[in-house]
């Protein structure tokens, strides 16, 4: 499912505020560098697990025989097929 | 919102990992440092999961009252799953 930009802004204030709360982070950039780093690594990797959420959804679609999505064998499958697409990722 | 918990994982290794490597965060123990991108992602990823249990806990004590009134199940959650996200100020 696609992450909105709207919740990938959030992520990055999230992330940030509770490393800021660390004091075995330390912080060498101002921390809205740092969050807009963050933003942009984010937006990078999850149009990256669409792709891959695309690919597994294509593989599903593609069976011989209809399956619905929601259903057990459906969920089942997604996550075999999600699993050997983090695998080519070395994940 | 569905995001795997192992994509979750690799979201926060690599945000951590690219921070330290652009010399924008410091931290000595990079796993550790990680752990903690990673629990702000989930707990951030969950919020809509622990919405909708809310609006579920709030309809099942309504149960009755809502099939003596007809009421739409389906139209009830949303209705109050807005109204959780307004009062969380949540980000879906």
């Amino acid at each position: 499912m696609k992450v909105s930009r709207e919740k990938i802004n959030k992520l990055s204030h999230v992330v940030v505020d509770h490393l800021a709360q660390h004091s075995e982070i330390d912080f060498i950039e101002d921390r809205n560098s740092i969050r807009l780093e963050v933003r942009k690594i984010l937006e990078k990797l999850l149009a990256q697990q669409d792709k891959m959420d695309a690919e597994v959804r294509h593989k599903i679609e593609s069976q011989k025989r209809s399956i619905l999505e929601g259903s057990d064998e459906w969920d089942i499958l997604y996550r075999k097929y999600y699993q050997e697409e983090l695998k080519k990722l070395g994940i | 919102m569905q995001i795997p918990r192992e994509y979750i994982g690799y979201l926060a290794r690599e945000v951590t990992q690219r921070l330290i490597a652009e010399q924008m965060i410091g931290a000595r123990d990079v796993n550790a440092a990680a752990e903690l991108v990673r629990q702000a992602m989930a707990g951030e990823f969950g919020v809509e999961d622990r919405i909708n249990e809310e609006a579920r806990a709030i309809l099942s004590q309504h149960e009755g009252e809502m099939r003596r009134l007809g009421a739409s199940y389906g139209e009830a959650f949303k209705k109050i799953k807005a109204e959780l996200v307004r009062k969380h100020k949540a980000v879906l």
